[in-house]
């Protein structure tokens, strides 16, 4: 069964310097995956404390 | 598979390095299985210049860690803080989280691999700049993209609990050594060395050192980690202290390391306490209480790296629920019991390497699968200190029965053979090359497999054929008296279900084919005939039918919730921008599919082959005998 290199090779970007993308979105988008983690941490801790 | 390209222009064996950036925002556990994968790695492809991200808190290991460039903290108390306490708002940390990620954004990086696995990381991977990305990333318009197949199997299946058997060292080292074929070239020859070791990690502390904290040196340790990232991981301090007793008890040799953070010092005041009880109630050790005490050494509350992962490197043993500690003793070639308590899957997060032991509960856990809600585990109950030490004591002294005594007939002796009726025990292996490699937790207990256990090994087989092209021969890995009654019901209940999956993939195959021809005749992607627009919705509308009808099969048999599972996520990363395109790949896609369920259904025919009625011929007697109907009662419900 052959398989797809396509598939196994990621994502290329020939000119990743130039590549546009939203930098402020992404970094607001970090910032807020980080502290939500954070939440959802500190529940789980708590709730097991609490069992 | 051969390098189709190489994207980066460089030869295993020249002098330019591969600039590689590894994320790992994850926790300890999950960086050193991140180690053992970029061990492989970087003897197969020595010029892999290699800088690993981590959290500040879990990055002690990586800093050990001679061949690592360099290691980059994310300072993450530090940036989210103050934004908790008030002190500070977004915005404010904002800048600082642009500040900090400046530098790192300005390097030419070759390859990123992002191995956390989170939303969070995503972005990361998103925001900095590489020729190549693996793992979780974000497209230009800020869309979440798994952006290789492993990735997106981890998402569909890891993350959306479908049992599979693959570990994830193997899932993380596959992943990297196949895409460095992909853009590099073939690895170095002689890149195949073991990668555990003894001295994985340049420890501050010398073995002398050591030495002198561990006291008596002619004693062989077994290292016993108390605690776990979740209580319902590891055992209760009075179950440490009664195995703890009966390893000392039964082996004088012996020693006990006590490891554990500073969150663990109250869970070694119940262990000291409860042993201290059971000592004065037991008349073998009651009148030289020291000869046991004396056999413990503490190092709770010791958080320094180097302390912890020299002592485990001194161990014989490490003994231990789902904790990171196994990892480590794992990459420092120390043997582990693992008590396998919880909500864990131990194949995939598992000691790695041979001749570890993983001792777990047969039944279903209504404590792990209530997600913390209800109290009670019987797992952990299950799992008595009793058994565990029964295990280690077999294990330990493999050297002299070399596995020619039975487990059963060890159990049997010591007068314990209706405990094991509760558990499961698995010794780990690694497969040669050429039988797929990786590490399998192999049964040594004569027990029936159960549906889960069955479902993970077929799900590992289709993930290798999805991934790395092999697969063996369809159901090399069981046999008839492993398979029982439910299992034998399940797979009859599957078997059509498997067989209309196919059909739905043949059909989806078949429309997508259409959708991308019709889509590839049109003149431009934006004008069409109203005729030629309704034809397109038609085709376009039976496809989400079809997608309709594999979730419905998931929801009426969770077993092919896989199918149904990855199926969303490739519909996800489809990347043509017209129709046409996006018809071929959704084609390409159904038939990846089906190729996944033409296996799992090749797999439900051979095992319920395996337990119809073989008719046996004997010349002497000229009868035919059918097997007894009691037995085929048995397997059948």
């Amino acid at each position: 069964m052959s398989t797809d290199t396509n598939l196994l090779m990621g994502e290329v970007i020939e000119d990743p310097q130039g590549q546009e993308k939203d930098v402020e979105q992404l970094l607001v988008g970090l910032l807020k995956a980080l502290i939500a983690e954070q939440i959802v941490q500190t529940s789980q801790e708590a709730l097991l404390e609490r069992v | 598979m051969k390098a189709s390209q190489q994207s980066i222009e460089t030869q295993p064996d020249s002098k330019k390095s591969i600039r590689c950036l590894v994320i790992q925002m994850a926790r300890l556990g999950d960086t050193l299985q991140s180690l053992m994968a970029l061990r492989a790695a970087k003897q197969l492809y020595p010029n892999l210049e290699i800088h690993f991200l981590a959290r500040e808190n879990f990055a002690s290991a990586a800093n050990r860690v001679p061949w690592i460039e360099n290691v980059i903290t994310l300072p993450t108390d530090a940036l989210l803080g103050p934004v908790f306490s008030g002190t500070k708002t977004e915005a404010q940390s904002l800048v600082e989280l642009a500040q900090w990620l400046r530098p790192i954004a300005d390097q030419p990086w070759d390859l990123i691999i992002n191995w956390s696995f989170s939303d969070a990381s995503s972005f990361l991977t998103g925001l900095l700049p590489a020729r190549i990305k693996l793992g979780y990333t974000r497209r230009p318009d800020g869309s979440f993209a798994g952006a290789d197949g492993w990735s997106q199997y981890v998402q569909a299946i890891i993350q959306g609990n479908i049992p599979q058997n693959i570990h994830l060292t193997d899932v993380l080292t596959t992943q990297l050594l196949t895409a460095l074929q992909i853009h590099v070239g073939d690895p170095m020859p002689e890149g195949n060395a073991p990668v555990t070791s003894k001295t994985f990690f340049s420890l501050t502390l010398t073995e002398r050192e050591v030495a002198q904290l561990a006291g008596d040196s002619k004693r062989k340790w077994v290292a016993i980690q108390l605690g776990a990232g979740r209580p319902d991981k590891t055992w209760d301090p009075k179950n440490w202290a009664r195995f703890a007793l009966s390893l000392l008890k039964g082996n004088q040799d012996c020693g006990v390391f006590l490891l554990g953070g500073k969150e663990d010092l109250e869970r070694e005041q119940k262990f000291r306490e409860a042993l201290n009880l059971l000592v004065e109630s037991d008349s073998e050790v009651s009148s030289n209480p020291n000869r046991i005490k004396n056999g413990i050494i503490s190092f709770v509350g010791e958080t320094s790296f180097d302390l912890w992962a020299s002592l485990v490197s001194r161990s014989q043993w490490l003994i231990a629920g789902d904790t990171a500690a196994i990892h480590l003793a794992s990459l420092l070639g120390t043997r582990v019991l693992n008590l396998s308590v919880g909500p864990v899957r131990f194949t995939e997060t598992g000691p790695y390497g041979n001749g570890h032991y993983i001792v777990s509960s047969g039944a279903n856990c209504e404590g792990c699968l209530s997600n913390g809600t209800i109290e009670n585990h019987s797992c952990q109950s299950d799992l008595t200190p009793e058994v565990a030490y029964a295990v280690w004591a077999y294990a330990a002294h493999e050297w002299s029965h070399r596995r020619q005594t039975s487990l059963e007939s060890h159990f049997l002796q010591l007068g314990l053979q209706d405990q094991l009726n509760s558990v499961l025990v698995y010794r780990s292996k690694i497969r040669p090359v050429q039988e797929g490699g990786g590490v399998v937790y192999e049964s040594i207990l004569q027990k029936s497999i159960r549906v889960t256990d069955w479902s993970a090994m077929v799900m590992g087989h289709v993930a290798r054929s999805w991934y790395c092209g092999w697969v063996p021969s369809i159901g090399q890995e069981v046999s008839r008296e492993m398979i029982s009654p439910p299992l034998v019901k399940h797979l009859r209940e599957l078997e059509e279900s498997t067989e209309v999956l196919s059909k739905v993939c043949s059909q989806a195959i078949l429309i997508g084919n259409t959708l991308g021809h019709r889509g590839a005749t049109l003149k431009t992607p934006h004008l069409m005939s109203i005729q030629e627009r309704e034809e397109l919705q038609d085709l376009g509308k039976k496809l989400l039918e079809l997608q309709g009808l594999v979730d419905r099969l998931a929801q009426t048999h969770p077993a092919l919730g896989a199918f149904s599972k990855m199926l969303a996520v490739q519909m996800h990363h489809l990347k043509g921008t017209h129709l046409g395109e996006m018809g071929k790949e959704t084609a390409v896609c159904y038939k990846v599919l089906r190729d996944g369920v033409s296996i799992y259904s090749a797999w439900v025919k051979h095992t319920l082959a395996l337990v119809r009625p073989v008719a046996l011929r004997s010349s002497h007697l000229n009868l035919v005998e059918t097997p007894n109907i009691s037995a085929e009662k048995d397997l059948n419900p």
